[in-house]
């Protein structure tokens, strides 16, 4: 469950302020997040993954506000939450040494995190390019392969944003029906998007407009 | 004997330079990380403090060097005057704002790059170091090859705390000075253009690893 109490933000060196008092509850399963672009959705995303600090008011993830928590508490919750970027950021490499990283860093073996890795990428249908280096890819296969990256973690929440962009027809219809698979298995996703998302699901949305949220059915 | 000259000195200004360099990248490439990871008024201080510094004449360097390690000298007692020792503690010292200058400011746009990536991934502090590390590696060698190419080409350090002792503290950027007030400019030239070819490598390195960024 998310829970943001007149929540606001601002960037540092800003003056205005991107989230205006947010005040909202998400008890489903999926959430999608509309509105036009500066609209503060990526801004809000990070908020809920624990990227950015709350200027005023305060967000609960599961009835814990993450940021009166100790610096190794917060770490240990906010692995439990991933956002995945717009534009995939990658690390010097290939797909797999990048879609392993986060197992890696969470201490499981190369092995496995392959293996593991190997798994999510053929189900996006692009494990034909688990070797290739990063630079030699699309950006459709950027995209999927930074799916990839934050489904092997099997996040509690899984935040993406505009996931759609870059994405071909067919791209679009294996990433949903992956997110439909992940979300049964108890996955709570929160998508972020400009344009309507083709989730046969959709428990609740949320429309902002200038930092305000103007609509949440 | 000319050849056999040119060789030695050329041996002993890569050797000399290169220590220092190694030396200077010991605490320089730390120092940047840890500028870096702070976003602090102290940290921005350090940070225009080196870049001030990149610019320090190398005979006032040279000059302060002396006066430390001279026998009267805080330092005096080391007996490290006028021996390649010294000259390469005073190249690192020299190289010291370069290197962590041009790495700061490198490796601060491989951060701005990933480390929003690393947070989102569930990294701790140390892991993105090490991941920022890893990333910023093309960086971080740029920049120790810089500070070499500095080295090398400086004359203040070497003459001042090194003595241009003929086959112990001569070095190429002090034969060159030598020779050329001797009117010997046959030494001083092929000097000149190894100085300038090995420089010129340097700079070619550096913007292939620059291109690769």
């Amino acid at each position: 469950m998310i829970i943001l109490r007149d929540l606001w933000y601002k960037y540092p060196n800003s003056n205005e302020y991107v989230l205006k008092g947010l005040n909202f509850r998400f008890n489903g399963k999926t959430l999608v997040i509309q509105g036009p672009n500066g609209s503060g959705k990526t801004t809000l995303l990070k908020i809920i993954a624990c990227m950015l600090k709350p200027e005023k008011g305060e967000i609960l993830v599961d009835n814990v506000n993450p940021w009166k928590l100790d610096d190794k508490k917060r770490l240990s919750f906010r692995r439990n939450i991933v956002y995945v970027h717009e534009r995939p950021i990658f690390l010097r490499g290939s797909v797999i040494d990048n879609v392993t990283y986060p197992l890696r860093i969470r201490g499981l073996n190369e092995d496995k995190s392959v293996i593991k890795a190997l798994k999510f990428l053929k189900r996006l249908g692009v494990e034909d390019i688990a070797y290739r280096k990063v630079g030699e890819l699309s950006a459709g296969q950027l995209k999927l392969s930074s799916l990839a990256r934050a489904l092997v973690i099997e996040p509690k929440y899984l935040l993406l944003d505009e996931p759609l962009a870059y994405l071909d027809k067919n791209s679009i219809e294996v990433t949903m029906k992956v997110l439909e698979e992940i979300v049964n298995l108890g996955t709570k996703v929160i998508i972020a998007s400009h344009i309507k998302v083709p989730l046969k699901t959709i428990d609740s949305k949320l429309t902002l407009f200038q930092g305000e949220i103007v609509e949440h059915t | 004997m000319f050849y056999n000259e040119i060789l030695e000195i050329t041996g002993r200004t890569l050797l000399v330079s290169g220590a220092a360099t190694i030396l200077a990248s010991l605490w320089s490439i730390p120092l940047a990380l840890l500028l870096i990871s702070s976003q602090s008024r102290i940290s921005k201080a350090i940070q225009d403090l080196l870049n001030s510094l990149v610019a320090i004449p190398t005979v006032v360097l040279g000059l302060i060097l002396y006066s430390i390690f001279s026998r009267s000298g805080p330092l005096g007692f080391l007996e490290l005057l006028y021996t390649p020792t010294c000259i390469s503690i005073g190249q690192s010292l020299l190289i010291t704002p370069l290197i962590t200058s041009v790495a700061t400011t490198s490796l601060m746009k491989v951060k701005e790059k990933i480390w929003e990536l690393l947070i989102a991934l569930g990294a701790s502090n140390i892991q993105s170091m090490t991941a920022l590390l890893r990333e910023g590696l093309p960086q971080i060698i740029r920049s120790t090859l810089i500070g070499f190419n500095r080295a090398v080409g400086e004359l203040g350090v070497a003459l001042m705390v090194g003595g241009n002792i003929k086959g112990f503290t001569r070095v190429m950027t002090t034969a060159i000075a030598l020779e050329v007030s001797k009117g010997s400019y046959e030494l001083a030239l092929s000097l000149g253009i190894i100085l300038l070819a090995l420089s010129i490598t340097v700079t070619l390195i550096v913007r292939v690893i620059g291109g690769r960024e």
